[in-house]
């Protein structure tokens, strides 16, 4: 078993970009990749036989010939070449046939079968069928049952000669000798014979052509469909962990037509990639910052986003792996006039931003799937610069919530058709469709709010109707033509984890299973489940911005678990269980312990505006907001204390009710009154299960308390990152020994409190007029 | 050991001593011939050991399996050099056969690889058009370069100073300690192997007819070298970051020269 703890430990890196990949192959159905337009065949008919000629001419298709009438009274009507027997028969080439078309219509008969002949060889009689069994279509004309033909039917049918892999060999790159139907006795339909002719960019003439299953190189977009993604590893140079590995993966166990790659079941280290570039340089990243209820005024609300570098060499590549098609090509990948991996792949992937990129940190020894990963999304990769590396800067996932990128409620189009009255219920929006509102909902216009009940398509764009005017202590009132119609969003009574859920998934584009929603309901059944909150958002507002406040407003945090690759939820609480204790004897480096205070997060006074009223005012408008609490420890900001003031304002956009707004305000008050403290501290890797969201105690000798006792206090990690990768482990933590401990109403009848190591750390037993029990230890306070 | 020997090798008169360096290199190996294997396992590549990019290779999805190059047309050789492989710690068999017509005559005879170390096989020359190598027992083995030419025999053996490279390994260590100076944990990383080679006394007309090629083949790809074949098995698969550039001594015709290699790990 290798992991941190194994002596000498070599710690590995790769990198797996997760390209993606179309799952169809180049010209193979459904993909028409390199057929090109229809063209002209020199084809001709066997006009001898020709007495009806279908009139339904389609402009799109080139006629073969004139017409042609399949009476069983003639002979068998064929379409020769001029080298088989018969006089008049002109010649015809019919290289590169990927369709024959047959459009006509029934006259009399009953059932028939046709056939469709050819002969590759010169002299041959068309009765000689190469491979007649694999070209008997008699039975199913695509599109058309035979049974079902009446006469008077008109009909159509297509062979798609790529359907089979031996008469599309033959049909293609060959000279068509012959063309032959043949009808049962007693039938009779007139018919016109078209053919497309494959391009000359077609792959089976020039290879070199075909796409490479990326989008940009796509010749085909309408059947473009992403598969399994392409994985690509790279790995540092020196030893690679594959020396002693056996197995490979690259398709997630799909396989690729022409060399692919597939897992193997049975090995040991089956997820370890055999095909490991190893041109990496090095990972870097800055790590996600949390931000406790938004208390940093430096940091954003959301925290700050994980950052991802890595810096890969560029190389020559022979294409493998990259290219499904590369044994197809004339041109070698090695050669220096054709590019190098990164120059070609950069061009290939045109379309690449927010692809995965997942960081495997591990040990030699170790399987890929028993080694940390992280996951982050790509956001640029430079050109390979003078030294011939490119740079790939890569963010998580919550990097989508940045304001250019997600707004709520998205920017409504629709304008007022006509003027409005004040008390008109119904009325036309321009320059809209259904589909830019919502069936029923709330408007803004101008500074009025309103309800609607329904909206339909109308003659100069929408009608809603249904109207209920000045909803939302708004005041009814005219509007004037082209006034802006804005959907508003409103929640009422929700879950703060389903808002932010929605905020997430609807109006950002973070794709639900990042999110960790099991988690986060079961945080919020269990320590919030009070937060039900209401909100109107009259305008486009950045969901950073409105994810910020609800965690300022609700009291809890989100960050990206890199390791989960999970968006994580935690409320600003108390601890509930007794948390590990890291020392300055077992856990922490020499020398890298640094304690500091952050007096700008101190609250002396926390001002919460709430129950807002008017939904058409500034946010931050206090004027907008029917109610203001206000606690303040006027003590903590006398001469004595800490000299003076510390007012938080906050502008409860969720909080309207007097509960939440005092719960949210006490919470703050409690948590802040005091200059909270930040220290920094590393650790080796074999402590790297430590990771943000996780409150651990810390034993150290910088941290005494009056007399020089060790003060071992609680803290919140809130930062995380692997330092030396595999090696050293850099952490950043809060003090939250007053966010408290949560305590349990225990059953009557309970024992009386045994002492500090045997009561259960959820247990609140009752204390002495000083607030302690028997040892002295602190008894369980209500706030 | 790394360098096999045919069995009852006899140097030729016009040989150098086998205390004098082997390097096969991109100039003096064959190429453009075709490559072909009994078998390949997925996700492996028949022809990786034809390119100089060990990280593609070629495994066989089952034993005793063939590798074979065939020149085309006859060439004459007296090496076979094999890199980035792992028939040590699959406990294989090795064996080098030329195709003498009618069937497959051996050079090299079964060997047991007992580490994954480049390998030069040393045999007398032959001039034949197709060369393979067979692997038996064991486990199926990844292998990254495979090739066959005729070597540069060094016309000095080397001088004092070099660190054979089997024990010029450079790896880097890190050890933590706590505040209380507890021992935490401890890394390495290894990368790779480096030494430096020096000839000197070497006459101006065996440079100029011999060091223009290497010069040309190590600017691009990676070479075998076996500094001291007759001894010892030391062979490193390396690459150069200059260009080894031979200087005249000052004492009659004779020339100089040395290189500082950097060579593929492998343990």
């Amino acid at each position: 078993m290798f992991d941190e703890t194994t002596p000498g430990r070599e710690p590995i890196q790769i990198v797996e970009i997760q390209q993606p990949f179309c799952e169809n192959t180049y010209a193979a159905t459904p993909c028409n990749g390199g057929l090109g337009t229809v063209a002209n065949t020199n084809l001709a008919q066997d006009f001898s036989l020709g007495v009806g000629t279908y009139s339904g001419i389609n402009a799109n298709l080139t006629v073969i010939s004139g017409g042609v009438n399949l009476a069983a009274t003639a002979p068998d009507p064929q379409l020769r070449q001029s080298s088989y027997g018969g006089a008049g028969i002109t010649t015809f080439s019919g290289d590169d046939f990927r369709y024959v078309v047959l459009r006509g219509k029934w006259n009399a008969g009953t059932s028939i079968a046709f056939l469709l002949y050819w002969s590759n060889a010169a002299g041959q009689n068309p009765g000689t069928t190469q491979p007649a069994a694999a070209m008997n279509l008699s039975s199913v004309w695509r599109g058309v049952q035979l049974d079902s033909l009446q006469s008077g039917d008109e009909f159509m049918a297509v062979w798609d000669l790529s359907d089979s892999s031996t008469y599309a060999t033959m049909w293609q790159g060959n000279d068509i000798d012959a063309l032959r139907f043949d009808i049962a006795d007693g039938s009779d339909l007139d018919v016109d014979i078209y053919s497309i002719q494959v391009c000359t960019a077609n792959p089976y003439e020039n290879r070199d052509l075909t796409c490479y299953n990326t989008r940009f190189t796509c010749q085909d977009t309408a059947n473009f469909a992403l598969g399994t993604h392409l994985s690509l590893y790279f790995g540092k140079d020196g030893i690679l962990p594959t020396l002693n590995r056996s197995q490979a993966q690259h398709k997630d166990g799909a396989l690729l037509g022409g060399g692919d790659f597939a897992y193997a079941t049975t090995d040991v280290d089956a997820t370890m990639p055999v095909y490991l570039i190893p041109s990496l340089v090095s990972v870097s990243t800055s790590p996600t910052k949390v931000n406790l209820a938004g208390a940093n005024l430096d940091a954003q609300g959301i925290g700050n986003r994980a950052l991802c570098s890595i810096v890969i060499k560029d190389h020559p590549h022979t294409d493998r792996v990259v290219d499904p098609y590369v044994d197809d090509r004339s041109w070698n990948p090695l050669d220096k006039s054709r590019g190098s991996f990164w120059t070609r792949w950069l061009i290939r992937n045109k379309y690449r931003r927010n692809i995965v990129i997942k960081v495997y940190e591990g040990y030699e020894g170790q399987a890929l799937d028993e080694m940390n990963v992280r996951t982050f999304f790509l956001d640029s990769i430079t050109w390979p610069d003078a030294g011939g590396n490119v740079t790939i800067q890569a963010k998580d996932v919550l990097a989508r919530l940045e304001e250019r990128k997600a707004q709520a409620p998205l920017a409504s189009p629709g304008l007022l058709y006509t003027a409005i009255t004040d008390s008109a219920t119904s009325f036309e929006v321009a320059n809209a469709v259904e589909a830019d509102y919502s069936a029923a909902g709330t408007l803004r216009v101008g500074d009025e709010i309103m309800t609607y009940t329904g909206r339909a398509t109308s003659t100069n764009g929408i009608t809603f109707t249904g109207v209920t005017r000045g909803t939302d202590n708004s005041t009814a009132s005219a509007h004037s033509v082209d006034t802006a119609v804005q959907e508003c969003l409103r929640y009422t009574v929700q879950r703060a984890d389903d808002i932010v859920e929605d905020l997430m998934t609807t109006y950002a584009g973070v794709d639900a299973s990042w999110l960790d929603t099991a988690g986060w309901a079961a945080e919020f059944d269990t320590y919030m489940s009070f937060y039900t909150l209401t909100a109107l958002i009259t305008e486009p507002t950045a969901v950073s911005k409105l994810i910020s406040e609800l965690q300022q407003q609700a009291m809890f945090y989100l960050w990206w678990n890199e390791r989960d690759s999970l968006v994580k939820w935690k409320s600003i609480r108390g601890i509930d269980a007794e948390p590990p204790t890291i020392t300055d004897s077992d856990n922490i480096l020499a020398g890298q312990m640094k304690i500091t205070e952050k007096p700008r997060e101190r609250v002396s006074q926390i001002w919460v505006y709430y129950n807002r009223q008017d939904f058409t005012k500034s946010d931050d408008d206090g004027t907008a907001y029917k109610s203001l609490y206000v606690i303040a420890d006027l003590e903590s900001e006398t001469e004595e204390l800490y000299g003076e003031k510390s007012i938080r304002k906050m502008f409860g956009r969720w909080l309207a009710t007097d509960a939440l707004a005092q719960n949210t305000a006490s919470k703050i008050i409690t948590r802040y009154v005091d200059v909270p403290f930040q220290c920094r501290f590393s650790m080796d890797a074999k402590d790297r299960t430590y990771w943000i969201g996780e409150t651990v105690k810390i034993d150290h000798y910088l941290d005494v308390d009056q007399y020089g006792d060790r003060n071992i206090r609680n803290w919140t990690i809130t930062s995380a990152e692997e330092k030396v990768p595999g090696e050293v482990i850099e952490y950043v933590a809060e003090d939250t020994t007053l966010y408290g401990r949560i305590h349990y109403i225990m059953a009557g009848g309970t024992a009386d409190y045994p002492g500090y190591d045997s009561a259960p750390f959820k247990n609140c037993y009752i204390g002495d007029a000083n607030g302690l029990l028997s040892d002295g230890q602190d008894a369980g306070k209500v706030s | 050991m790394t360098v096999i020997f045919q069995t009852s090798y006899s140097l030729p008169g016009s040989d150098e001593p086998l205390t004098h360096a082997r390097i096969a290199h991109s100039m003096n190996w064959l190429t453009g011939g075709t490559v072909t294997a009994s078998s390949t396992a997925t996700g492996y590549f028949a022809d990786g050991p034809d390119n100089s990019l060990t990280y593609e290779k070629w495994k066989p999805s089952s034993l005793s399996a063939t590798w074979e190059y065939d020149h085309g047309s006859t060439a004459t050789c007296d090496y076979c050099c094999i890199a980035a492989h792992t028939m040590g710690t699959n406990g294989n068999t090795l064996q080098v056969q030329y195709w003498n017509g009618s069937s497959w005559s051996g050079l090299i005879p079964a060997t047991a690889i007992t580490s994954d170390a480049p390998i030069m096989c040393i045999f007398g020359q032959q001039t034949r058009q197709r060369w393979r190598i067979q692997v038996s027992s064991g486990t199926a083995p990844t292998i990254g370069a495979v090739k066959f030419g005729l070597s540069m025999q060094m016309q000095r053996p080397l001088f004092g100073g070099h660190a054979p490279i089997n024990t010029a390994r450079q790896t880097v260590m890190r050890s933590n300690y706590s505040e209380t100076g507890e021992f935490l944990g401890r890394s390495i990383q290894r990368t790779y192997g480096a030494t430096d080679y020096a000839w000197q006394h070497l006459t101006t007309a065996w440079v100029r007819n011999n060091w223009r090629d290497f010069q040309l083949a190590s600017e691009r790809e990676p070479f075998w070298i076996a500094w001291r074949p007759g001894d010892n098995g030391d062979v490193a698969y390396a690459m150069l970051d200059e260009t080894p550039i031979p200087q005249n001594m000052g004492i009659r015709d004779l020339m100089s020269v040395s290189m500082s290699i950097r060579s593929r790990g492998y343990d």
